[in-house]
């Protein structure tokens, strides 16, 4: 998908230094970059920083946009590898990333108590994949990109998406079961596994055409 | 299908990501092994309870703080917006580089103008020297074919500062209204009197620039971190 009329005029406009028009152009897509940011950062502080410092590589290298990308998945690349950048950075500074998650993730849902306490440890538990695991996860069954997206963000080819996607599932079903006795308040958990009924509110429509 | 072929493509499965006949089949294992079935099922939760993640919004502060770190930022570098052979031009690496000559060269390309000649500073034979060439036009001109070429003691230089046994390089791009500048690292490979031209072109138009590089057998000036 390329980008709009509206955005590449805006894009010409930024070029040509109008600051305007570049926040004109980033507004609508600031959620979804800070969400992608915070997804993979596991911290909402330190994805806001990223997302501001990525933009500003935007802006500074609009010179090099090609009219015929999209200009969103171009971003969510250059917030993606600043957000590489940053961890690779923190593991030489020996720090430990993460604030739990969850907490601030959503006020809406305050109220909603055991609902929090599940995102709480399936949070937890992606946060216990790997880099490489955990960013077609985020990206594709949270932040909902698509898997050409994803390839093009990731500068992957589309089979290795997908395969490194069905591992990121697996490893996170693995590591859920795991956390079984902090479900199983309020999910009922069958012997097979997680989510057959309950809480986990799994329909059977899926295998059958 | 047995558990082992399965089981790899459960996930592409829920997604209806595989091809009928594949599809089909995990389907059928799926119907009457309990296991496997039982897995789709885990998987299908974890996918559910991801799509159910909330979305944060970004702090109302981000924007804000964009806005002031972008007022200190000045009009966006003019690069080429083609693909340039960035193994050949490569003028952002060469901070790192260690033997280049300082010899900076801008010529501005104007509708208007004649052909020009410029000669520059004599460089060191077996240096690096930086070459900025900038193409000025007063409006937007698509479809502009750029070619450069060198003589005989000149050649271009790849990414680690080596010198390629290439002599001309050009590609299609367009020229954006004000100056674009293109990079390139040229490095003289014995004494004389070289040069480059640069030629832009547009339809049956071209502009020519002869940039005068010479170049000295005598090393005996050597630059600030010049290496041999
Ligand atoms: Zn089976």
């Amino acid at each position: 998908m390329a980008s709009s009329p509206e955005q590449l005029e805006l894009i010409r406009r930024a070029r040509n230094g109008d600051k305007a028009a570049f926040e004109t152009l980033v507004a609508p897509i600031l959620d979804r970059l800070f969400g992608l940011a915070v997804q993979l950062m596991r911290n909402h502080d330190d994805a806001a920083d990223v997302v501001q410092e990525a933009l500003v590589k935007v802006y500074r290298s609009l010179g090099s946009f090609r009219g015929d990308a999209d200009f969103f998945i171009w971003v969510s690349r250059i917030v993606r590898n600043t957000v590489l950048d940053e961890l690779k950075r923190a593991v030489r500074r020996h720090e430990e990333p993460t604030e739990t998650l969850p907490e601030s993730l959503d006020r809406s849902l305050e109220g909603k108590a055991e609902q929090e306490e599940l995102q709480h440890i399936v949070q937890d538990c992606i946060g216990q994949l790997s880099v490489k695991l955990r960013e077609p996860l985020v990206m594709y069954d949270i932040e909902g990109y698509a898997y050409e997206e994803i390839s093009r963000i990731l500068e992957l080819n589309l089979g290795t998406v997908k395969s490194r996607l069905n591992r990121a599932r697996e490893a996170l079903r693995q590591k859920l079961i795991g956390q079984r006795h902090r479900l199983a308040g309020w999910i009922e958990i069958p012997d097979g596994g997680v989510g057959r009924s309950g809480g986990g509110k799994v329909s059977n429509e899926v295998p059958t055409s | 299908m047995k558990c082992q072929q399965a089981e790899p493509i459960l996930g592409r499965f829920l997604d209806r990501d595989l091809p009928a006949g594949r599809f089909a089949a995990v389907g059928e294992h799926v119907r009457t092994c309990e296991r496997c079935a039982a897995r789709v099922d885990e998987l299908q939760w974890v996918v559910a309870q991801l799509k159910a993640q909330p979305h944060p919004k970004a702090p109302s502060e981000l924007a804000a703080r964009l806005h002031l770190r972008l007022a200190a930022e000045p009009v966006p570098a003019r690069k080429p917006v083609f693909d340039i052979p960035r193994s050949l031009l490569n003028w952002p690496s060469l901070g790192l580089g260690a033997a280049v000559a300082a010899a900076l060269m801008f010529v501005v390309l104007r509708s208007s103008q004649p052909s020009v000649g410029i000669q520059v500073a004599a460089v060191p034979v077996d240096r690096n020297v930086g070459v900025q060439i900038a193409f000025g036009v007063d409006r937007d001109v698509k479809d502009v074919t750029f070619d450069i070429k060198l003589s005989d003691g000149l050649r271009f230089v790849d990414a680690k500062g080596q010198p390629v046994n290439t002599q001309e390089v050009s590609w299609k791009g367009e020229l954006m209204r004000g100056k674009t500048v293109v990079p390139v690292t040229v490095r003289g490979i014995r004494p004389g009197k070289w040069d480059i031209l640069a030629i832009v072109r547009k339809n049956q138009m071209a502009r020519a620039t002869q940039i005068i590089v010479p170049v000295q057998g005598d090393t005996s000036s050597v630059l600030p971190g010049g290496e041999g």
